[in-house]
């Protein structure tokens, strides 16, 4: 299958997907910079409209004005204080730690992404010890969506060398509205709010955190645009 | 897209409170749960054009990766490590890898299929939020900047360190170990068998929680040997003195009440009336600290009512006469009542119907030791057993605790120092209550420096040539446990490198440079033993590690691993192993005779339960005392120090106004548990319970904020106003809240109580006999 050239998706969403995945799976100050150097690229290239005419203008800070190893071994003290420990940090970047009844890790909204992973045919590393819906996670399995849906849609039957699965469009398009809309839309908004309103956020982790919602508001507002009644009049529902 | 098949389900419960997300606003749980259903899924497998999808972290996924059957639970076997009379069988079910409940064990019938509420709340602590994931550095103790470091790096960076003051010392004594109960699991005995494979450390040596009463046992015994618990249903009449089982001990309720429903009178004598007093027939608060006291007045009646058992004290006891002769000599009923508190017609009264019903036992508490005084009094309380015939019976006895059922190979302990190790020169004693290489180290030309565990923060003030450099500390958390936390922080400050164990962020965590995540009893093979009921459980790994948590001694390994990497035979620990194969290493035939099994997998069955002759410890009366009697006089004792007889020993002199209680709470084990958020739910912040008198006499109210304040430093909390504490007192109990800075060791000194040297290495800790006083805030 390797031979079927997919094509990449969105690129301001593959861009922006990329940069916040790296940023939130950054182990060091030195991830920190690359990713949020990719993510101010991003911003440049494409700058930071709203993808959905009504939504309010999204703002993020700026660049980093200063790019010194002090400045960002701070950015991964921060981080940690914010989303990685040793303390109890105050925006888990779990899922299941929004979402579930009581927060934990490895609830129900764990195994709900991970059984999309399998559906992929992916798997977190060290699956069982490592939560499969960390938000970096969660953003790689985006990225992943995005590129099958853009395949899906681009992609004639009659060109692929095989016989394109004819639901797989469908199929992509509502996996990913799941995903951004309906999953990451139930706890990403929250935990963004959270991570901000905490002191001392600094500029670069800020950024990424006003970026990630624009881009899930943007992302489900897509959908929901595309999901209205008058755009799907003469499609039938999807059975679910 | 309908509205009947819409994409959110039912709306998710905005339920009570605790129902919420980490912002306290209501989760939306329920909303995703659908997912399962979801066509897409089967569409997006069946598509088979996947391959090519651009994921940098998530991996191809093999097919096996999911051993889990959706619609089953496999089930395993664990056991509760805490520091807890009832060391419960579990059993867990998982699914998708998933701890989803435990339950306690059927099998063994002191668990009997019901755990604690602490014990219930074990999947709140694997999947915590709050977990420590990784090995992480700070940079600059207390700044709160911490770095995520691989193993590798967090191993090289201590293998650098121990060999640079090796090198600087010219022996590894600068390396200290703080270790006690937080894990009970054998092979976490594995964390000394790592000091010892690096060559002679200083170790923090003793117990802060038994001592005392263990020396009194083997001064009278020869040995700290009770009961099996389940015949306490055969007393017909139970006397619980310093112990709280309602709380602490929940499965031996039953035992209690059995003995009531046949007929038994329940006494409890505890300062503060417990839910344990509340639960019994009568409920003495005595003077704190007048244990002693009580029990000697209570021999001198049942001496005079002629009561005596004479066949025991003439054929199975030394020193009965002259026993006799000093509580002729020096005690009254009315003195033991002027002590006490405690009216002389119910001592009376008491003594009479304890010395008449057969069989009688006393369950002497841990509580009631912990006292300057402590080992005195247990003697005495051991005395009134004794003399009235109870020891060696089924439903008798003085029950304090027992080791009978740890005879464990203690593999992972015993380690080697590396060839041409030098150490400390001079005595040693036992490291604490569990040390099995005891005797073995008299013979070594060097031994580890042991340190009072007591004194810790006065210890690594003092200790010199070297001093204490790097202190390695698992299983425990001084800055919650060890006494004078404003000296134990200073203490702190002298130290080079603090290196922590750990699987929350606790005050000790925050005074370390490095923390490692440690296992939780889920994630690891272990084998536990109880020092109080005789079932033996074994701990199954039930899922993998979360996060990049390792056990003790995988730990030691990788320890290991980098040491010698750097300084080849710098350690002798192995470095590679595995869990489950250490654990199978700890048994012996021994241990399979005692539980009557062939083979440990037997266990897999559930808990076993040791044969024992009889249910009654010295059922044949022969002691290991000296004189193989019960010593009423012990010679032995008298040679360490203490007084030849059960003798009534002064407490503790108050140094402020009111005596400062800090017992266990209902919803924690020390520091353990109080974080998790359905305790939280109980036990959402500390309180000071006062008397209403008292709170009267400081102008007071229910739920003012206070000082309570002594020499060793303060604490601000509210206030309760209740008539289950005594008149004198301030009680607080001792925890851990992840949001507050409340630490009940800023009041607590590190007196010590009068015994524990003999078989723990050093004294006990008197932490009842703290005095404070308080203030409106």
């Amino acid at each position: 299958m390797d031979h079927i050239s997919l094509t990449p998706g969105t690129p301001r969403d593959a861009c922006l997907l990329r940069a916040l995945r790296d940023l939130f799976s950054a182990r060091s100050a030195r991830d920190i910079r690359a990713a949020s150097l990719a993510l101010d690229a991003c911003r440049t290239r494409f700058g930071c409209s709203r993808a959905v005419r009504g939504t309010p203008p999204c703002a993020p800070p700026g660049a980093d004005s200063i790019d010194s190893p002090g400045h960002w071994r701070d950015a991964e003290y921060a981080f940690n204080r914010l989303f990685v420990g040793p303390m109890a940090v105050p925006a888990p970047p779990y899922a299941s730690a929004w979402l579930e009844r009581e927060p934990r890790l490895m609830g129900e909204s764990t195994m709900d992404v991970r059984n999309l992973y399998h559906a992929l045919g992916y798997a977190v590393p060290d699956e069982g010890a490592t939560p499969d819906d960390h938000l970096s996670f969660e953003l790689d399995a985006a990225l992943a969506l995005l590129t099958l849906r853009e395949a899906a849609d681009t992609l004639p039957p009659s060109s692929a060398p095989e016989p394109f699965p004819p639901a797989l469009a469908s199929d992509a398009q509502e996996a990913w509205r799941w995903l951004v809309a309906e999953h990451m839309g139930a706890w990403v908004p929250r935990f963004v709010q959270h991570a901000l309103a905490e002191p001392d956020v600094p500029p670069a982790i800020a950024r990424a955190l006003a970026m990630l919602l624009c881009w899930q508001e943007d992302a489900a507002a897509a959908c929901a645009h595309r999901h209205t009644p008058s755009a799907n009049a003469d499609t039938p529902t999807p059975s679910l | 897209m309908s509205k009947t098949t819409g994409p959110t389900g039912p709306t998710g419960p905005t339920g009570p409170t605790g129902l919420n997300g980490p912002d306290g606003t209501p989760s939306r749980g329920g909303a995703s749960r659908s997912l399962s259903r979801r066509s897409f899924l089967k569409g997006l497998i069946a598509s088979g054009a996947l391959a090519t999808l651009p994921c940098s972290l998530l991996m191809p996924r093999s097919a096996s990766a999911a051993p889990f059957s959706k619609s089953d639970f496999q089930i395993f076997r664990n056991a509760c490590p805490r520091n807890c009379y009832d060391t419960c069988s579990i059993v867990t079910y998982v699914r998708d890898g998933v701890v989803k409940f435990v339950e306690g064990a059927p099998e063994s019938t002191y668990t009997a299929g019901g755990l604690c509420v602490k014990g219930y709340s074990y999947p709140r602590r694997v999947y915590s939020p709050d977990r420590i994931k990784y090995p992480m550095v700070q940079d600059g103790r207390g700044s709160g900047n911490w770095r995520r470091v691989s193993w590798d790096e967090a191993m090289e960076r201590i293998a650098r360190k121990l060999l640079e003051i090796k090198e600087r010392d010219g022996n590894l004594l600068g390396l200290a170990l703080t270790k006690y109960s937080g894990n009970f699991g054998i092979t976490n005995y594995g964390v000394e068998g790592m000091m010892s494979s690096l060559g002679y450390t200083t170790r923090l040596v003793g117990t802060p929680c038994w001592p005392a009463g263990i020396d009194a046992q083997n001064y009278d015994l020869g040995d700290m040997w009770c009961n099996d618990p389940e015949d306490m249903e055969k007393s017909r009449y139970v006397i619980i003195w310093g112990a709280n089982p309602a709380w602490c001990s929940v499965h031996s309720m039953k035992y209690v009440y059995a003995a009531r429903d046949r007929g038994a009178k329940i006494v409890v004598i505890d300062p503060v009336l417990t839910q344990t007093s509340a639960k019994g027939d009568v409920a003495w608060q005595p003077e704190t600290g007048s244990d002693g006291a009580l029990a000697l007045g209570m021999a001198r009646h049942v001496l005079d009512l002629g009561l005596v058992d004479r066949d025991f004290v003439t054929s199975n006891a030394v020193g009965f006469e002259e026993f006799a002769a000093y509580l002729r000599q020096n005690v009254t009923v009315e003195w033991a009542a002027e002590k006490s508190g405690i009216p002389a017609d119910e001592i009376r009264r008491v003594a009479e119907e304890f010395a008449t019903a057969k069989p009688a036992t006393i369950w002497i508490g841990y509580g009631m030791q912990r006292h300057v005084n402590g080992g005195a009094a247990v003697r005495a309380i051991d005395a009134l057993v004794a003399m009235t015939g109870n020891v060696g019976k089924v439903g008798g006895g003085a029950r304090y605790g027992h080791l009978q059922t740890w005879g464990f190979n203690y593999h992972a302990m015993i380690q080697k120092a590396p060839a041409g190790s030098t150490g400390f020169v001079g005595k040693a004693g036992p490291k604490g209550e569990f040390d099995v290489t005891a005797g073995a180290a008299a013979a070594a030309a060097y031994t580890d420096r042991a340190l009072n565990i007591n004194k810790t923060a006065q210890e690594l003030l003092d200790a010199q040539n070297p001093p204490v450099r790097v202190l390695w500390s698992s299983c425990k958390n001084p800055f919650a446990q060890d006494f004078d936390r404003n000296k134990l922080e200073k203490a702190f400050n002298k130290l080079e490198m603090v290196v922590s164990v750990e699987q929350f962020f606790t005050e000790t965590v925050r005074h370390s440079d490095i923390v490692l995540p440690v296992t939780t009893l889920f994630e690891e093979w272990t084998v536990n033993a109880s020092y109080w009921h005789y079932w033996v459980s074994l701990n199954e790994q039930a899922i993998a590690p979360m996060h990049e948590a390792k056990s003790n001694i995988e730990i030691a390994a990788l320890l290991s691993k980098h040491m010698n990497r750097l300084s080849p035979g710098s350690c002798t620990y192995p470095q590679d192993i595995d869990t489950r194969e250490w654990m199978e290493k700890e048994f012996n035939k021994g241990v399979y005779e005692l539980l009557g099994i062939s083979h440990w997998q037997d266990l897999r069955k559930g808990p076993a339960k040791a044969k024992m002759p009889s249910s009654a410890s010295w059922s044949d009366r022969k002691f290991k005392t000296p004189s193989g009697k019960y010593e009423f006089r012990s010679d032995l004792c008298a040679s360490h120090g203490h007084k030849a007889l059960p003798e009534y020993k002064e407490g503790r002199k108050p140094y402020a106004p009111y005596r400062l209680l800090t017992p266990h709470s209902k919803f924690a084990i020390h520091s353990q548990f109080a974080n998790l958020d359905w305790m939280e739910e109980f036990q959402k912040e500390p309180f000071v319970y006062l008397n209403p008198a008292l709170a009267k006499a400081k102008g007071i109210a229910d739920l003012d904020t206070v000082r309570v304040f002594n020499p060793s430093g303060e604490v601000k909390l509210r206030a309760k106003i209740t008539n289950t504490v005594p008149g004198d007192c301030l009680l607080m109990y001792e925890a851990w809240f992840r949001k507050l800075d409340f630490n009940v060791q800023n009041l607590v000194d590190d007196e010590s109580a009068d015994m524990g040297a003999y078989k723990t290495g050093a004294p006990g800790v008197a932490i009842h006999d703290q005095f404070a006083d308080v203030a409106r805030a």
